[in-house]
């Protein structure tokens, strides 16, 4: 028998301590443990990126990440960034584009764009498209998530100037 | 037919200040999707929640000779063991089988394989347990002692003597045949200038929906009722499956469906591990949930495509087409899929060979044969992306036979725009379509003649680019004749119910369903448009059986022009109702009052009469101050199903330009056009979104998808490391155009786009691969378009 | 998954001493394919030893102008560092036309040497495979073998070591660190990786109680000349069919130094002495690049359904040497390979 592992970490600002089996990975630690079921699970072989969350600031998989892992570390979620309003351009830019349509990778999407336009705040169309690479969209065929992402990058732009 | 619109077209009383047909207003569920607040099945639990896992054969075809799961049963937190013996007790088997596909024949199948497993994935035993880690660990110490059996695994051999025969009570490997023969085709061959002929080979697919299949069942002993939680396409459907096989009345059943992970036809089918969950629930009496894994996607979601079609074409040299002939073999696992059989795709293949075209001579056979893979079936596009394939491939062959251009030969050999209403060879009814107005719009769009230049100046510079060219025509609005008349209990109308409530708000209940299309959306836009109130004021409810009308769900390109066009009879309905209350109101004539912004107005002058909310006020709480006699009727509903033809017929034609790196086989996309026709728009950004999104499927049928199984029937790519499908790197953007020729079937005039975009691409982009081959007398009629393929072609390996 | 024991040491002489207890342990680090694996009960490990928090992930000039990079170091920071970016471009090239944004932010260096193959005969473990279980057999010689290697198989074993970046690292020569109960080694780059032969079980010549603490490069970075080039079904997240790194020292015209490194073709990154001999000297044309690229394939054996590797690893060589002759590397973003 393993005895469960206690860890401590920040999830979306709020301190979370919990005892978990070495074995759980962060996305089903973050959707069972603590509910937060906008992280999706799509492949849980780190491919389509559907569970993508920000482990310290930088996205990961988060399938590929053991809850033990993200003990004393800071976990946010689509949940908290949608809260804290970090994702409202992208998320009207995602909304005006029709930008999704079952918006299971949605969440991710918008995690990872988020990155993006963090490291570089004009991308263009390749650079997006090549970003956006590791996460799997079965509905749209990426273009207008494209398209979505250059709109909010141009509104970000256009509110700091 | 009108060229692109910018306004709706026709209906007057769609002019109005709140309409929102043919407006791209944002889908009003967007919000939650984004914020990671929709709700999945994958995301629910309730009180008492079991898990089930499946352990499954790992061979193609075994005989299960024993089961031992006395060590599993005892682990912590296990409940219940199930193999299929014990299953087949409280869930009867089924038999996808449809009467007027004729001589179709499958053997019952059960929720779980009861004395021998016919694909790699076939589940043997269930583990119900408290946690899903807990049914997985002991479904590592169930032992099943298999005596592995042959496998059928090549369909080419499947009818052979010597191949073992997967139901032996079946008395052969052939599931169904059709023949076709219209008009003359031996004439047109002997009488042809050239004969052109290829075979088609497409790799098996599959749907890779982001959300696996889910489904949480709920057997309440003490209300009797089963209620489902289910990711599915038509939950009418699955409400009388549920019912019959579980023994239960309809009534007894309740199926819910809210967010759907994606389904593209994978999620409108009978899965054995759906029943056999639901089938678990009843047994166990508590709720019990089955998320399938990716792993158990790849190897038992349907499968799709996975034909091996040799075509001929007849051809003069002015370029007429005179004859298409084809000779269809498709492999479909070991059953035919309930309940809409795994016969649809190659009986598609026969009716839409040849579609587009005015070539009256047609001679067609299909057959569709048992192995031991898993099943295949309906997948978007069902069909169509193997008759455009092999008719526009059989084109281009034929172009290039006489030396035509591929835009020309089409345009000489499309039906005229003016020719409707007509029938294809196959029987086929086409009530107005437009392909040349789309072939024109297309070239325009693309800039062909441009592009022809720049294609041989840069061929001189050794660098190798392909135009590619794709007509099509898709199946919408489906009548009855596509289940119904089998015997199938899958309804082909819907309807729709709406409502005002006191506070004037606007409720709508539908049974077509939402995995993205923009159902909502679409009901809203009609809704709202019909009654004259903002969007913002109606809300919509689908998926749930206890709570929408009855209805087909979204399936085959329907949810738009049948839900639809329910939606604005029923919308108009309750316009009606309102100013018939407003007028016993006002002491008016109705016919002087109109309804906008939420508000009664004076028609002639727009005075503001009284708003809604007011109306409704007076209506639900002081009826007693109406003129005596009169019952105010703030509810209506309407149910359509097309009549006048069985199926709405779209069409469109596509385009591809791509780079071919003819050293190392790699294929670049750089541009890609659409000209589709699916009658009237309802939301242009809805439809160039279905169109696109369908494009990219079909642009990874083109390149990468292929289940790849060995001669021992496994399955050797179930991941989505090895199944590769489009992401956004490599796909190119796609500019999409209309053509507008709305269906007469009804009053809304919309048709399907769900599939177009499907249909056509693969076939484009293979003629596009041709075609900047060519200089090397290469030809592929293959799909995925690997670089070991291209290489091959060019001799060059 | 089975469950399993966790550990995270602070030092790495405690890490060491942690693996050396228990031969069922395994390090994880970012766990990019480690997790993966395990998901698959490929790996059933009793304890995992999280090393991810050593003290490895500094990226720091060595006295004789090379580059130390910590094992640690996540890839997406080796490929962005300023010292990668301007003097061991091929490096940075390579980590970026692997994986994804979210991997590459996880994996780290050392833990990209470790990949395991993705044989899918591997990855099923219903299906024999010498490597997973020695003795079993091995599916792909006679099964669906189209990703599997061309050069250097044997008869146990025709699987193909998957990583990017450590084809560059191959090519530029670094030298691998490694700690354990006896203290540091250093293994040259082409030492570390194995050829199957008749022990397929093993990847590289990691003993099994040693960890990566480093890898080094050296001041040659070859920052003006040089390309990776991966052939691919899908330019998105596919591994290699082949890929080649080639790096030139140039004269002029003509190729002062070269080196060149394959990926997606053997059980370890593919790098022949005699073809990039055989380059120096000569004239950067199609000619000499020919010549070394049938050195480089001597001897390459084609099974059923990957014979094609071979001619296209052939034009793939002639076409990276040509890119970075002509100081034109080929971009991980742009769709075309030109």
């Amino acid at each position: 028998m393993i005895a469960p592992t206690p860890i401590t970490l920040t999830v979306n600002g709020e301190t979370v301590a919990a005892q978990v089996e070495p074995r759980i990975h962060l996305t089903d630690f973050l959707r069972e443990n603590l509910g937060l079921t906008g992280t999706h699970i799509g492949c849980e072989h780190g491919v389509c990126g559907a569970c993508t969350v920000r482990l310290d600031g930088e996205i990961v998989r988060g399938c590929l990440v053991l809850a033990v892992q993200a003990d004393g570390k800071s976990v946010e979620t689509i949940e908290g960034l949608s809260d804290s309003g970090a994702l409202d351009e992208l998320q009207a830019a995602f909304r005006d584009r029709n930008a999704l349509q079952c918006g299971y990778c949605t969440p991710a999407m918008l995690l990872t764009a988020h990155e993006l336009l963090a490291r570089n705040p004009t991308p263009d169309r390749a650079t997006i498209r090549e970003h956006l690479s590791g996460n799997y969209c079965r509905c749209t065929g990426y273009q207008a998530i494209i398209d979505a992402v250059e709109i909010a990058a141009r509104a970000r732009a256009g509110a700091k100037s | 037919m009108t060229d692109a619109p910018t306004t709706r077209p026709g209906l007057s009383e769609l002019d109005r200040p709140n309409s929102y047909i043919g407006r791209a207003v944002p889908r009003p569920n967007l919000k939650r999707l984004m914020q990671g607040r929709g709700q999945y099945v994958s995301d629910m639990s309730l009180p008492r929640m079991a898990h089930v896992v499946f352990l499954r054969s790992p061979y193609a075809h075994a005989r299960i000779l024993g089961i031992d799961s006395a060590e599993a049963a005892a682990m912590p937190g296990v409940i219940a063991i199930v193999t299929g013996p014990e299953l087949a007790k409280v869930c009867t088997p089924w038999v996808g089988v449809l009467s007027h596909l004729k001589g179709l024949k499958s053997a019952p199948q059960y929720p779980i394989a009861v004395d021998r497993a016919c694909w790699q994935g076939e589940a043997v035993a269930a583990i119900v347990a408290t946690s899903r880690a807990a049914a997985e660990d002991a479904a590592e110490r169930v032992m099943v002692d298999y005596e592995e059996l042959e496998p059928v695994a090549d369909m080419r051999t499947a009818l052979d003597a010597a191949t073992p025969v997967i139901h032996p009570e079946l008395g052969d490997n052939l599931a169904f045949e059709r023949n076709l023969d219209a008009g003359a085709v031996d004439a047109a061959f002997a009488e042809a200038d050239h004969v052109v002929e290829a075979e088609f080979v497409f790799g098996r697919h599959t749907g890779v929906t982001l959300e696996p299949r889910s489904i949480l069942a709920d057997w309440n002993p003490g209300d009797e009722r089963l209620t489902v939680y289910q990711g599915t396409q038509a939950p009418h459907m699955m409400q009388n499956i549920f019912a019959k096989h579980l023994a239960l009345d309809e009534s007894q059943v309740r199926v819910v469906c809210k967010d759907v992970g994606g389904s593209f036809g994978i999620k409108v089918h009978v899965y054995a591990d759906d029943m056999a969950t639901a089938a678990l629930s009843k047994l166990l009496r508590r709720p019990v949930k089955f998320v399938a894994d990716r792993l158990e996607s790849f190897n038992t979601d349907i499968h799709a495509r996975d034909h091996r079609c040799k075509g001929r074409a007849a051809v003069k040299a002015d370029g007429t087409i005179t004859a298409f002939e084809i000779d269809d073999l498709t492999g479909i696992g070991p059953y035919s899929v309930y309940p809409r059989t795994s016969a649809i795709e190659a009986n598609q293949v026969v009716n839409l060979v040849g579609g587009p075209y005015t070539t009256p001579n047609y001679r067609a056979r299909a057959r569709v044969v048992f192995q031991n893979k898993n099943v295949t079936c309906q997948y978007r596009a069902v069909g169509h992306p193997i008759a455009c394939s092999v008719t526009e491939g059989l084109v281009d062959l034929a172009a290039a036979a006489i030396g035509m251009d591929p835009a020309d030969i089409r345009r000489r050999n499309l039906i005229a725009d003016d020719a409707y209403p007509c029938a294809s060879p196959s029987g086929l009814r086409f009530e107005a379509l437009s392909h040349h107005a789309a072939l024109d719009k297309l070239l325009a769009m693309m800039d062909y003649s441009a592009l022809r230049a720049e294609q041989a100046a840069l061929r001189a510079k050794g660098i190798h680019r392909g135009i590619g060219l794709a007509s099509f025509i898709e199946v919408t609005n489906p009548s009855p004749a596509f289940y119904g008349v089998g015997g199938a209990r899958i309804s082909s109308q819907d309807g729709v119910a709406v409502r005002m409530d006191a506070t004037g708000a606007i409720i709508c209940q539908t049974s077509i369903t939402e995995q993205g299309q923009g159902s909502e959306a679409l009901t809203a836009q009609i809704v709202a448009s019909m009654l004259g109130v903002p969007m913002s004021r109606v809300r919509v409810t689908l998926g749930d059986t206890d709570n929408t009308p009855y209805g087909g769900g979204t399936w085959a390109s329907r949810g738009a022009g049948i839900g639809g066009e329910a939606a604005l009879q029923a919308g108009k309905q309750l316009r009606r109702n309102i100013l018939a209350a407003a007028a016993s109101i006002l002491q008016a004539d109705p016919d002087t009052l109109d309804i906008r912004d939420g508000k009664i107005i004076d028609a002639a002058t727009g005075a503001e009469r009284v708003p809604l909310e007011e109306l409704a006020r007076i209506v639900y709480y002081r009826p007693d101050t109406l003129p005596p006699g009169f019952q105010a009727e703030m509810m209506a509903v309407r149910h359509f199903v097309p009549r006048d033809f069985p199926f709405a017929f779209t069409n469109g034609i596509q385009a591809s330009w791509l780079e071919v790196d003819t050293e190392t086989g790699f294929i670049t996309l750089l541009n890609h056009w659409v000209v589709e026709d699916c009658g009237t728009i309802i939301n242009p950004q809805l439809v160039d979104e279905q169109i696109r999104g369908g494009v990219v499927q079909g642009l990874g049928a083109a390149l990468f998808e292929h289940c790849r199984y060995d001669e021992r029937g496994q399955l050797t790519n179930a991941t989505m490391a090895d199944y590769l499908v489009p992401m956004a790197a490599e796909m190119p953007d796609i500019d999409v155009g209309h053509i507008v020729s709305p269906t007469k079937d009804g009053e809304l005039g919309a048709k399907g786009a769900g599939e177009a975009g499907t249909a056509g691409a693969a076939a484009c982009v293979a003629n596009a691969v041709n075609d900047a081959l060519s200089p090397f007398g290469a030809r592929i009629t293959e799909i995925p378009l690997t670089p070991e393929l291209i290489l091959t072609a060019l001799g060059r390996i | 998954m089975i469950n399993f024991q966790y550990a995270r040491p602070n030092e790495v002489a405690d890490a060491v001493r942690q693996i050396a207890a228990d031969p069922r342990a395994r390090f994880i680090a970012g766990g990019t394919n480690l997790l993966d694996l395990m998901k698959s009960d490929v790996e059933q490990p009793s304890r995992l030893i999280d090393i991810s928090r050593l003290p490895l992930k500094s990226v720091e000039e060595t006295p004789d102008g090379g580059l130390r990079i910590g094992a640690l170091v996540p890839n997406t920071d080796l490929a962005y560092h300023p010292l990668v970016e301007s003097r061991y471009p091929l490096l940075a090239s390579a980590i970026m036309a692997g994986a994804s944004q979210q991997l590459r932010n996880m994996a780290s260096t050392g833990g990209n040497l470790m990949q395991r193959t993705r044989c899918y005969y591997f990855y099923d473990i219903a299906t024999p495979c010498n490597k997973r279980e020695p003795g079993s057999g091995c599916s792909a010689i006679e099964g669906l073998n189209r990703m599997h290697a061309i050069l250097g198989t044997s008869e146990s074993c025709i699987a193909v070591y998957p990583s990017d970046m450590s084809i560059a690292l191959a090519a530029l020569e670094a030298t691998v660190r490694v700690m354990g109960p006896g203290g540091e080694r250093t293994m040259a780059f082409a030492d570390f990786h194995r050829l199957p032969g008749d022990t397929p079980e093993r990847d590289n010549n990691l003993e099994p109680n040693e960890i990566i603490t480093a890898i080094e490069l050296p001041p040659q970075g070859f920052a003006k000349n040089h390309s990776y080039l991966k052939i691919r079904d899908r330019l998105s997240y596919a591994f290699a069919l082949v890929s080649v790194a080639a790096a030139l020292e140039m004269d002029g015209e003509a190729v002062k130094e070269a080196r060149l490194a394959l990926g997606g073709v053997a059980h370890k990154p593919w790098r022949v002495e005699a073809a990039e001999a055989a380059l120096a000297g000569q004239p950067a044309n199609e000619a000499s690049f020919a010549k070394a690229a049938d050195i480089v394939l001597s001897g390459a054996k084609g099974f059923e359904h990957n014979a094609f590797k071979i001619d296209l690893a052939r034009r793939a060589i002639i076409r990276t040497l040509t890119q970075a002759a002509n100081g034109t590397p080929q971009s991980q973003s742009s769709k075309k390979i030109r």
